[in-house]
């Protein structure tokens, strides 16, 4: 009998709807056979977190002000460089010197690109919907979630794996079961 | 990331505020006003919130004559074999890793040489650090150019050192960014050489 472990399949994991960019790398999560993964992945490095079913103790997903606070950057960056378009275009246009007018039309140039990618980026992000963040309660206390960091994708993943959580650890918590972690407020 | 804030046993808490959630305040379907930090926050709380935690074994049954005894401690009784090995074990001897049990020289060896998926926590992409590698000097090439010889030749060497390495645990190898990156390791050497000999032309003139 060898004492070395047998080198075990790769687990196979599916992918669950929804995606984080956080300043810890890009998050993801994964669905194991007995296990949620988390994947965080910062350039060239790999960040793992399990949370085993049977020991998840609850799921929370908590509204964020992050698509609010993207919505006014991008659309105040958007709106800006757009004035500044129409500025330099407008003064190009109405130039009487007309050696003038193609310094005018290139910063023109310059800046409708940078308007463009801010309006369309806001775009995207008022398209996502509503910003989030998951939790995950274990013994150990509340974990971030790096993924979904949207509603819908968070509100598709509970329904994903709630019915699995509550499958690994016997069934729905009963009325009964449920007293010691109602709170008092 | 770390854990944002400890338990308060009794009442489950907010994640962010630790307020008290109130009565049924987690519920998958529908936002509710967090006490605390009055966020809308919705969610399930599941059985083993109100299970106690499992104590790990610290002493094992003592086995009777004629029944199977654990390999590492031959006077108690056999509780279970290693998912590994198959050798008997122990509730003393038993770690559970994931959904699997091993003997603790299983574990030894898994965490040596990394061979067990379950308790690998970081992996470094081999092929995306090719990818980069190759990718970035190109985007500052006018600047960079000398280094260009330094990392194209990296970029196909780490893409060929960690051609066989273990990739990501969930899109395994992908070595088609490591493909990339010897192309784009070929292209800087190119480009590089290239910007030289315009060089060494324009100074011979």
């Amino acid at each position: 009998m060898s004492s070395d472990p047998t080198p075990t399949p790769a687990p196979v994991h599916h992918k669950l709807p929804g995606g984080g960019v956080h300043w810890t790398g890009r998050g993801k999560l994964w669905l194991g056979d007995d296990h949620l993964f988390e994947v965080t992945t910062l350039f060239v490095v790999e960040s793992y977190r399990r949370f085993f079913f049977r020991e998840i103790k609850a799921l929370t997903v908590r509204r964020t002000k992050a698509r609010l606070i993207w919505a006014l950057v991008l659309g105040g960056l958007g709106l800006l460089f757009a004035l500044v378009t129409a500025g330099f275009a407008w003064s190009g246009f109405k130039s009487s010197a007309v050696e003038v007018r193609p310094l005018m039309y290139g910063m023109a140039i310059i800046f409708a690109p940078l308007a463009v990618l801010c309006l369309t980026l806001l775009g995207f992000n008022l398209a996502l919907g509503p910003s989030c963040r998951c939790y995950v309660l274990t013994a150990t206390g509340w974990h971030a979630l790096a993924a979904p960091s949207r509603l819908g994708p968070a509100v598709q993943v509970q329904a994903r794996i709630i019915p699995i959580i509550e499958a690994a650890q016997g069934g729905a918590p009963d009325s009964e079961t449920a007293a010691p972690y109602q709170g008092t407020s | 990331m770390p854990s944002v804030s400890s338990v308060v046993y009794g009442a489950l808490t907010c994640p962010e505020c630790a307020a008290a959630l109130p009565s049924q305040a987690l519920v998958p379907e529908k936002d509710e006003l967090c006490p605390g930090c009055r966020v809308p926050i919705r969610g399930r709380v599941f059985r083993a919130w109100s299970t106690p935690e499992p104590q790990s074994a610290t002493v094992s049954d003592r086995a009777l004559e004629g029944e199977a005894v654990c390999f590492f401690h031959p006077s108690n009784r056999a509780a279970l074999p290693c998912d590994s090995c198959g050798r008997f074990i122990c509730t003393v001897c038993e770690l559970r890793v994931g959904s699997r049990h091993l003997c603790p020289v299983c574990l030894g060896n898994g965490l040596g040489k990394q061979k067990l998926p379950e308790i690998i926590s970081k992996r470094f992409l081999w092929s995306f650090a090719a990818f980069w590698i190759g990718l970035m000097p190109l985007i500052a090439i006018l600047m960079l150019w000398p280094v260009l010889v330094i990392t194209g030749a990296s970029a196909i060497i780490v893409a060929l050192i960690g051609w066989n390495r273990p990739g990501s645990l969930v899109r395994g190898r992908q070595h088609w960014a490591a493909v990339v990156g010897i192309l784009l390791g070929l292209a800087q050497l190119g480009v590089a050489f290239g910007i030289f000999s315009i060089i060494q032309a324009a100074r011979s003139r």
